[in-house]
């Protein structure tokens, strides 16, 4: 029996003991992210966190398997607030997973669900490591979150099929993606059945006219046949440009919304974001903010003026730490508060791997 | 006029001093024997993936710590250490694709290049191998 158990446990080690070469040719590669933070509005009245909370904002593992030299299978899980399903506590949800097929770098076709290529901010929302602020911007990601009134410009993800690509115009690098997916729906899953016929269409292009400045546009189109929406169609400008230690990422969003039983709603949001980055990984920004829930309706827009500091302590280990300013104007959602605004620290520990 | 002569001579003389610190290998496999700086530069960033030859590139260098790592992504791909970082995490989190991978010694990167069809990667300008071609790296 002895001498059984020690075969066994030999030839278990020299089954995990894999020749050098084999940590080379594994196709599977796994990183990830994890965020905690902390939000506390500081005026007495405000939209914001008035107990000041802790968050175990979330844990996301992203796995990337290169199955053969043209096929790659990606997917971000992640666990967020603590995720607890016995207490129906948190969310637990496949960010993305997609099959790519690559014919080259100029042209990679993509099936699954992946989040909508708008912008610059939406394919790393989550991604905490992979930006300085604690939060993506409001105005062009969640612009209600500054005025009540206002819709998002798209749905955060899609399911259908992609085509992207980077490649040469002259010397100068461009890139673009092109996605048909189910839209956006609250009464069906949209990532598993459509509920009406039309698709919602998502576009993006991206020039590089110098090595430091990235300018970019995006589209999106969809009939939602949902909530009383005919339907939303978005445009947005991006732009990223950097000179040695001063960044400056910016965008402006437009969206058209289209009710059944009433006029259509132009919506404008907009952010400009500077930072200037000292040697020591200490990263001070700013970033002002503005969103316009109605074009047609006066003094109804908003503003997030925000004030931070981001510490990358190192590799991928990061402190955050900006206090928020909402402040809206006389027809907003937020006149009602003292001084038509608030407040509200928010910090953040990352980690990226 | 002088000092502009003089400027732009020693600009000269630093960029090849920092060229000159590491050299570009690929695997035996890797039908190319120069490559220019935009090229390098694309590869690293995760823009070009392939070869002419339809095979997948495979990048590999030192690892950040590295001043070797440091000269060369400033040279190559105008980026500080920090900022190759911050654009790979972007990169990598939404799903664009995997970062080069990182080795301690050129020692290392040779042997993942020697063991990696398609690989490339960047080492010291003093080490030699056998095992892996080395190439040139054109402005």
């Amino acid at each position: 029996m002895r001498w059984t158990l020690v075969a066994i446990l030999a030839a278990t080690v020299m089954a995990s003991a894999r020749p050098l070469r084999a940590q080379y040719t594994s196709k599977l590669t796994i990183n990830g992210y994890s965020g905690f933070e902390f939000e506390k509005q500081l005026d007495e009245e405000g939209n914001g966190d008035p107990n000041g909370s802790f968050d175990a904002d979330l844990f996301d593992l992203v796995l990337n398997f290169q199955v053969t030299d043209a096929i790659r299978v990606s997917t971000d899980l992640t666990w967020e607030h603590g995720a607890a399903t016995e207490d129906d506590f948190g969310n637990v949800a496949v960010e993305y997973a997609f099959v790519e097929y690559a014919f080259s770098d100029m042209l990679k076709v993509r099936v699954g669900k992946m989040f909508i290529p708008f912008g610059i901010y939406n394919e790393i929302h989550t991604a905490k490591p992979a930006f300085l602020s604690v939060k993506e911007p409001a105005s062009t990601n969640k612009a209600e979150r500054i005025v009540d009134d206002a819709f998002r410009f798209y749905p955060r993800w899609g399911a259908g099929i992609a085509v992207q690509g980077d490649g040469l115009i002259g010397d100068r690098g461009f890139s673009y993606d092109l996605f048909l997916s189910n839209g956006d729906q609250s009464e069906t899953n949209p990532f598993e059945e459509d509920n009406n016929g039309a698709k919602a269409v998502t576009g993006r292009f991206r020039f590089e006219p110098t090595e430091a400045l990235e300018v970019g546009t995006s589209f999106y189109h969809d009939q939602p046949d949902s909530d009383g929406v005919g339907s939303l169609t978005s445009s947005g400008l991006e732009l990223r440009y950097q000179a040695r230690a001063w960044k400056l990422w910016a965008e402006l969003d437009f969206g058209w919304l289209d009710p059944e039983e009433a006029d259509e709603i132009l919506q404008v949001g907009w952010y400009l974001q500077p930072s200037y980055e000292f040697d020591n990984g200490l990263t001070p920004y700013f970033r002002l903010e503005r969103v316009d829930p109605s074009t047609d309706v006066a003094n109804d827009h908003g503003y997030d003026v925000i004030v931070g500091v981001n510490y990358e302590v190192s590799g991928g280990f990061m402190i955050k730490f900006e206090n928020n300013y909402f402040k809206g104007a006389s027809e907003s959602s937020l006149a009602g508060f003292p001084g038509a605004g608030y407040n509200e620290i928010k910090a953040a520990v990352v980690l990226g791997f | 006029m002088r000092r502009i002569l003089l400027t732009i001579g020693l600009s000269l003389i630093w960029t090849a001093r920092a060229q000159a610190q590491t050299k570009v290998i690929v695997s035996s496999d890797v039908e190319v024997s120069a490559i220019t700086q935009a090229e390098i530069a694309r590869i690293y960033l995760g823009k070009k993936t392939f070869w002419d030859s339809g095979a997948r590139i495979q990048p590999s260098l030192l690892d950040e710590k590295s001043p070797l790592t440091e000269s060369f992504l400033e040279e190559n791909l105008k980026k500080t250490v920090r900022q190759f970082r911050a654009y790979w995490k972007r990169h990598l989190f939404s799903g664009q694709g995997t970062a080069p991978k990182t080795f301690a010694s050129s020692k290392l990167v040779a042997d993942f290049v020697a063991a990696s069809p398609g690989a490339i990667g960047i080492v010291d300008a003093g080490y030699t191998d056998d095992r892996v071609k080395f190439i040139e790296l054109q402005p």
